[in-house]
């Protein structure tokens, strides 16, 4: 039930996606007529299939932690930041790999940490530069040569650097870029010990912390120092960044606003950052040493192309999610993925809209005066 | 029905359709536990297969559920099996690492968990190896496809999960199966040795 080209029919596949059904389904496929080779084979890999159920142990286990992730909603006051306390170090050498690269922690003064500010901004604006020339190159070789895929220029959406002193000195620590959305009409308040970095995506609204903590406008690189107890309003584009012991209030009067967060915190995260914010997408590593050192964070949006790939610097920590138009789809996307060398690559048929968030130590220190 | 996990309170559900069940658990979490238990299998035989390691696969299963239970309260309609499945391929091809979470002190208490033996850890280290090996020829795309029959998802599920065409499926699937069967009769004419 082939056409002459080898492709199967239409019919031949309905018959087969029929008889696979049925298959799955534990009922008797019928095969008539179905390309009976093609099903035979299907029931040859079901058959071959002794993959191992989930251990009972394995299961009870990992039910007290989906519950210990849900705690906040089970019941009041029973949930802690740390109810995945970490009872040992992380085993695998391989997630022990520094956070930060910076093997000499020291305090950063002032001086020394505007400087750094300086450099992160002298550096986006080479990278955009060299990106714009590259990108004009390829045009121009378009003509010339087949087109490889590649990625758009990403765009620089936040690139700061984070004070040494918000670090803090936890043995072992996790770190997530996630997608949060805040209701129109509601409020917030940080639910977790977190180094966080918030960046407003859409919306607008406004935040007050019991401590110190620093806004970057949109499209600035500049820091605003905010004092403890101010009200600060965030729109499109502006960036919160709290070190982890500050709790802060979130009033949204708006409509719906969704943000970008880049956090650190104690082993597995358990909670949404803020209780009030619905978590809608995240990407997170586990098992890191953090080393306390004046960090650059660097967050870009990119629109990947299908195939094309988005490398991965060296010597950096980087986590990245696919941005969807609609937040229900957020979970759903799939077509991400990481190459063994540890580039983003797009696997679909369709240009893809990813965030991708940069950290490591920043490269300034060499510069300063 | 009462049902219970291992060293938890009873969890106590009654007989529920799956969209109840959904519905009581957007409400309370301690409602997912149905659902996990119907899931918990299908889901955690899926990451073993995407990841070949039971740890890993253990690990990718609890993110997998962590991150369900989270995004539940968006959950509208459709099947729910294919938007669980979609969390997992996500979650297993996003690229949860095969870190080994550190197990809650307090999840060890009152599980027995003795070391198996030599036999044991042989077998278990074996087991599946044949059906990894079998998709390990088949392009990204096909295999998904593949995984999710293995996991006993219809076309039509497996179409929503990966966000494709129901077409597109069937024909990832047609194409996965002829390339298999080529690999197999390869296989088997190789077994035969050559012939005079």
């Amino acid at each position: 039930m082939t056409r002459q080209t080898g492709q199967p029919t239409p019919d031949a596949l309905d018959a087969l996606s029929a008889s696979w059904d049925a298959l799955v389904a534990g009922d008797q496929p019928g095969d008539a007529g179905t390309g009976e080779p093609l099903a035979a084979v299907a029931r040859r890999l079901h058959a071959a299939d002794d993959t191992p159920a989930l251990a009972a142990p394995a299961r009870a286990r990992i039910w007290q932690q989906i519950l210990g992730a849900s705690a906040p909603a089970v019941g009041p006051g029973g949930f802690t930041s740390n109810g995945h306390a970490d009872s040992s170090p992380a085993r695998d050498e391989a997630l022990l790999a520094p956070l930060v690269v910076n093997p000499r922690p020291r305090p950063v003064s002032r001086p020394r940490w505007l400087a750094a500010q300086l450099a992160t901004a002298a550096l986006v604006v080479v990278t955009v530069g060299l990106a714009y020339l590259v990108s004009t190159a390829n045009r121009e070789r378009t003509s010339e040569t087949p087109r490889i895929p590649a990625p758009d220029v990403p765009e620089t959406v936040l690139a700061v650097t984070i004070p040494a002193d918000y670090f803090p000195t936890w043995e072992v620590a996790a770190t997530e870029l996630a997608r949060y959305a805040f209701p129109a009409g509601a409020s917030a308040m940080t639910d977790i010990t977190a180094l966080r970095v918030e960046v407003v995506v859409s919306g607008a609204y406004s935040v007050r912390s019991d401590g110190p903590s620093q806004v970057v406008r949109a499209g600035k690189v500049s820091v605003e120092d905010v004092p403890t107890g101010t009200t600060t309003e965030l729109g499109e584009g502006d960036a919160l960044l709290a070190p982890p012991e500050t709790v802060s209030e979130y009033t949204n009067a708006g409509d719906l606003a969704q943000m970008l967060t880049w956090s650190l915190f104690v082993n597995d995260r358990s909670a949404s950052l803020a209780r009030g914010w619905a978590f809608l997408d995240g990407d997170m590593r586990t098992g890191l040493k953090p080393q306390p050192g004046a960090t650059a964070l660097h967050l870009q949006r990119i629109v990947l192309a299908p195939d094309s790939t988005f490398p991965a610097p060296p010597d950096a920590l980087q986590l990245s999610l696919v941005w969807t138009d609609s937040a229900d789809d957020a979970l759903t996307r799939f077509d991400l993925a990481r190459t063994t060398a540890g580039a983003l690559r797009n696997l679909g048929d369709a240009p893809i809209a990813v965030y991708v968030v940069t950290v490591a130590a920043a490269a300034s220190t060499s510069l300063m005066p | 029905m009462r049902a219970t996990l291992g060293g938890h309170p009873e969890v106590v559900s009654t007989p529920l359709d799956e969209a109840a069940q959904i519905a009581l658990a957007q409400r309370d979490p301690r409602a997912f536990a149905p659902l996990y238990e119907r899931y918990a299998d299908p889901i955690y035989r899926y990451c073993h297969r995407r990841l070949g390691d039971p740890e890993a696969a253990a690990d990718a299963t609890s993110k997998v559920f962590i991150r369900a239970l989270a995004a539940l309260p968006r959950y509208r309609h459709g099947s729910f099996r294919s938007w669980l499945f979609a969390i997992a391929h996500n979650t297993v091809v996003d690229g949860w690492r095969t870190a080994r979470s550190e197990t809650p002190l307090a999840a060890t208490i009152g599980h027995a968990d003795p070391s198996p033996s030599p036999e044991e850890e042989f077998l278990r280290a074996d087991a599946g190896r044949e059906i990894r090996a079998l998709l390990a020829t088949l392009p990204a795309d096909q295999r998904h496809v593949v995984e999710l029959r293995l996991a006993g998802l219809s076309n039509q599920e497996i179409a929503a999960a990966l966000g494709r065409s129901v077409g597109a499926a069937k024909m990832l699937q047609a194409r996965a199966l002829t390339r298999l069967r080529s690999h197999l009769e390869t296989a088997s004419a190789q077994q035969a040795g050559p012939t005079r």
